[in-house]
């Protein structure tokens, strides 16, 4: 017998399916919509990467089916998908097996084959439990449909589900929102996370915003926002564990977490990174390419990015903050070494004095009034 | 090579508006001379700076040798000298023109006569050179030759009957421009029996050959093992070598009297080989010097200062480069409380100083804080001394002024007569004392027709506070006019002024480094102007910024930049690490280049806002 520590640390597994019925406003992620005839050929490109993946064998902690519309493709593509996963990898017994679905397509039925097929936690796109919302943003599904994928997803047996919220859209007030995290809460899911909107650039939201037909709300009420949903979901029981997600004690997400804690992942298909051995890849974002790379006998990898130990620490501290147990100051030093910690120390003082972050019990984290303006905070302080 | 007889020389600059086509016509002289035998070389070849390509002016000059068989059957010597384009560099061109017997005069034949054009005549005229008038572009539709031409004779007072017709850029009209030029301009005149006497009319460092000055030998002749003397500075060389430009740097055995080229003697100061200083033989010198020698005189100085002043000491360094090669550029240190160590750095106009901050920037990686530019005040004390104050900083305790003074240009402005209460505006706006006016007519039909149109022009005449042009004025006046308005100006004294230091407060403390000095019926109009701008420039930070504008701790005008309330990125998962790392690392960059003032990050432009508040 081998101890399981002689077994290099278990890897996230993350496939990309980037179907939808159709693209919300505010999307950017590379997904499509209307192109369903491609479904069979991408998963075929995806069997073909996930059998010739470099790190086969590997122990795998947690799989997790984002996009895109995982719930908008047939059931069996994700059933066969991930047992390719399970042929080519050791994925662990007790492994975190997330698919992300949308109210407007997850009904009783295929909720059903997904808990056979080994999916374990749910993450439905709710995105608001209000219509009028729902349509500034360009959803499908009413907030009642929401709540039904809720309940039908509980029916089927899922005793981990994830929802997704999101604050600051259109015409959206402070009342909006707190009604909307009531709401989630009366749902008793065991993991929220709430998104800030984010209008990027060359999407429908961003023309709308551009000329006016969709009004967001101002940067203090956002603000508000932000900080009293953190509020609302602490008095509730949820823990604030990454500047988006909140979790009932024991339901952090195992797969998000691998990501901020510098454990290794690998991506499959569109758009989806890797990061092992110091190396990040990413694949070409157009699910069309992706099949036509796989047809042409060439890698889908569009990026690659070998981190420098400087990039490392950059990252180390931007992702080490962004969680709110923040930093551990000794692991960080004996990763990076004292001399180079030292170069910030003038920087992270700056920042404690201006109260934005704080230092206790040897761990280095964000204040709450330091969250709320990380990423101003963050560019002091990451080295360079 | 060949020598040619002092007769068979002829030494001419060619004198033009920005933009007029010089240098295509220098450039055309060239290939027709054979002094290039291809385009295959940059367009404009005789300005070798990037920095004067990209802003199409001329800032050092040089000069090339060229052969030319005339019509007559005979080969002349040709010194083509090259003059700067620019108000900023008028006492660098009066040494160049006297380098000259003639110059070739381009007028724009759609632009005409343009206030540049007069300056730029009126500084041949007191040369005595021989004025070659050249109407150019005549192949342009809105070209107008004729008028241009009653132009050149009306304004310039230079008799234009035979003036060429040209397209540089076509090349039409090169060969007559240099049979003029053979035929009318005098030969040198000086004496080759006499002690020598050469006009250093400009240089430039070496890193190999040290200084190398570019003279005009004017009597007797220079020749390798000389042991010379600079007369102003009185320092004694010996010289290396001597050669001309064709282009490309040749040596020859001497340069005899009449003749143009170099001369290097291991200078190693560009401070011992002015420009307009005369050169002369150490063992047989010359009783006087030729005239006109003046030191360069900066008119205009800001504070330099490096954003991380870790970059002290390379600031100095590439400051001290640049001055081998400008003898007008001067630096002091001088402290900020603001902005740490830095320089104090005089310039002869806003042009020049823009030139060397990029050249810093640009060549030496440098990342700078410039200061808003400032005049030269003079101010008398009540105890009766009297200082010149370069920084506004330094301006003494009110109680301690008796009087200051600001130094007043004589403006001239070129404009079509549309514009005139424009014109009158502006310059009343910036305290001008209007002196005169002129009207320039044409007698012919032609011109009679578009009488009253923007064809029909005057030439205004203005006497206005130099610290007023340095703010916006010549933006300004173009934009007043539709770019149409020329202006050009030369110092004329200093006057007493009711002026006023105003300063500027960033979160309560004094940021010395923006203070200024300005008059005292324009300072609330220039303090609310100013603040709004610095709230347009200083981004969003941590903090509330308030930016407040105060004349002797009384606040006139305030401002302040909202914090950021919230500003978070929401997702960072696999992919989006990566571009998340890059964002934070590029607003990470976009700090450095900003100064650290208490917990405030002001950008480099803040410190021009002044500038642009006109």
């Amino acid at each position: 017998m081998v101890t399981t520590s002689a077994f290099p640390d278990p890897l996230a597994i993350y496939v990309h399916v980037p179907f939808c019925a159709r693209r919300c406003h505010y999307c950017d992620f590379p997904t499509v919509a209307g192109s369903d005839e491609w479904i069979p050929a991408y998963f075929e490109a995806l069997r073909h990467e996930i059998t010739g993946c470099a790190e086969r064998g590997r122990p795998v902690g947690s799989v997790y089916f984002g996009g895109g519309t995982p719930s908008h493709v047939p059931v069996a593509h994700i059933r066969n998908t991930l047992g390719l996963i399970r042929d080519t990898f050791s994925v662990e017994s007790a492994a975190e097996i997330t698919l992300e679905a949308n109210p407007a397509s997850a009904q009783a039925p295929s909720l059903a084959a997904y808990r056979q097929a080994g999916i374990n936690r749910l993450s439905i796109g709710v995105q608001s439990f209000r219509d009028e919302t729902l349509r500034s943003l360009g959803r499908l599904h009413s907030a009642d449909e929401a709540r039904d994928a809720i309940l039908e997803a509980r029916s089927a047996g899922f005793d981990n589900i994830s929802v997704d919220l999101i604050f600051g859209c259109p015409g959206q007030s402070l009342e909006d929102v707190l009604h909307d995290v009531a709401a989630a809460i009366a749902m008793e899911t065991e993991h929220l996370s709430t998104y800030a909107l984010t209008v990027e650039p060359s999407t429908p939201l961003a023309d709308m915003v551009a000329c006016g037909a969709a009004v967001l709300p101002d940067e203090s009420v956002t603000a508000a926002m932000y900080s009293d949903i953190i509020d609302r979901l602490e008095a509730a029981g949820y823990e604030h564990y990454e500047v988006s997600n909140f979790a009932l004690p024991g339901y952090r997400s195992r797969h998000n977490t691998a990501y901020w804690t510098d454990m290794e992942y690998i991506g499959f298909g569109a758009g989806s990174a890797s990061y092992a051995h110091g190396v990040r890849k990413v694949n070409v974002r157009t699910p069309m390419e992706y099949v036509r790379r796989y047809r042409g006998g060439s890698s889908p990898v569009a990026e690659t990015e070998t981190l420098t130990p400087t990039q490392r620490l950059a990252e180390a501290i931007i992702l080490g903050l962004r969680l709110r147990e923040g930093i551990d100051e000794t692991r960080l030093r004996n990763r990076f070494g004292s001399d180079t910690l030292r170069t910030l120390e003038p920087a992270f003082s700056r920042q404690v004095a201006a109260g934005t972050i704080e230092r206790a019990s040897g761990r280095l984290r964000l204040t709450r009034r330091g969250l709320l303006i990380a990423d101003t905070v963050l560019a002091d302080l990451i080295p360079g | 090579m060949e020598t040619y007889s002092q007769d068979h020389i002829r030494n001419f600059c060619i004198i033009a508006h920005v933009d007029h086509g010089k240098s295509t016509l220098a450039d055309r002289i060239l290939e027709l001379t054979g002094a290039i035998s291809e385009r295959d070389m940059q367009d404009q070849l005789l300005d070798t700076m990037d920095i004067e390509r990209e802003r199409g002016i001329t800032i050092k000059m040089t000069a090339v040798r060229l052969t030319y068989r005339a019509e007559n059957g005979q080969a002349y010597e040709l010194n083509l000298i090259d003059t700067p384009g620019h108000v900023d560099f008028t006492y660098e061109v009066s040494r160049s023109l006297a380098a000259c017997e003639g110059a070739v005069l381009v007028v724009d034949a759609a632009q005409g006569v343009e206030a540049q054009t007069v300056s730029n005549v009126n500084l041949a005229y007191n040369h005595n050179l021989v004025i070659i008038p050249v109407i150019n572009k005549v192949d342009l539709p809105a070209a107008d030759p004729e008028r241009t031409r009653e132009d050149i004779e009306s304004v310039l007072a230079v008799e234009a009957h035979d003036a060429v017709l040209a397209s540089a850029k076509q090349g039409l009209g090169t060969r007559e421009v240099l049979e003029q030029i053979v035929h009318r301009v005098p030969p040198p005149s000086g004496d080759p029996q006499a002690p020598l006497r050469a006009l250093v009319f400009d240089s430039h460092f070496d890193t190999y050959l040290g200084v190398v000055c570019y003279v005009r030998v004017v009597d007797g002749m220079i020749r390798p093992g000389q042991q010379i003397r600079f007369m102003a500075t009185g320092r004694d060389f010996e010289v290396n070598s001597v050669g001309i430009f064709r282009p490309q740097m040749e040596e020859t055995e001497s340069l005899r009297t009449g003749e143009v080229g170099f001369l290097t003697a291991s200078i190693k100061k560009i401070g011992d080989a002015n420009v307009g200083d005369t050169v002369t033989d150490a063992q047989r010198p010359a009783s006087e010097p030729l005239p006109g020698y003046r030191k360069a005189k900066p008119m205009v100085f800001c504070g330099l200062y490096p954003v991380d002043n870790r970059d002290y000491p390379d600031l100095r360094e590439a400051l001290e480069k640049l001055q081998l090669n400008d003898a007008a550029l001067s630096f002091e240190p001088e402290t900020s409380a603001a902005l740490g160590f830095g320089y104090r750095c005089g310039f002869l106009g806003l042009l020049h100083m823009e030139i060397i901050q990029e050249r810093l920037e640009r060549e030496f990686g440098l990342r700078l804080i410039a200061t808003s530019p400032s005049v030269v005040f003079r101010v008398l004390r009540t105890d009766g001394t009297a200082m010149d104050v370069e920084n506004p900083a330094h301006l003494p305790d009110p109680s301690q002024i008796s009087v200051i003074e600001e130094p007043y240009v004589d403006a001239t402005v070129f404009v079509p007569s549309a514009y005139i209460g424009a014109v009158m505006e502006l310059a009343r706006d910036r305290r001008g004392e209007f002196l005169h006016m002129e009207h320039i007519t044409h007698g012919t039909a032609v011109s009679e027709a578009k009488a009253g149109s923007q064809h029909d022009r005057v030439m205004l005449h203005y006497r206005l506070p130099l610290a007023e042009i340095l703010l916006d004025f010549y933006d300004q006046l173009k934009s007043r006019t539709r770019g149409y308005a020329s202006f050009d100006y030369e110092p004329s004294g200093y006057r007493e002024g009711k002026l006023i230091k105003l300063d500027i407060l960033v979160n309560g403390e004094v940021v010395d480094a923006l203070s200024m000095i300005t008059h005292r019926d324009k300072a609330y109009q220039r303090a609310r102007a100013l603040v709004e701008k610095m709230k347009e420039v200083v981004p969003r930070q941590q903090f509330e910024v308030r930016i407040q504008a105060a004349i002797g701790g009384k606040i006139i005008a305030a401002e302040s930049v909202r914090p950021f309330r919230k500003n978070v990125t929401a997702k960072c998962y696999g992919g989006d690490i990566t571009r998340k790392r890059k964002l934070i690392e590029k607003q990470k960059e976009g700090k450095k280049r900003m100064k650290q003032i208490g917990n405030v990050e002001i950008p480099q432009e803040a410190f021009l806002s002044v500038l642009k508040i006109g």
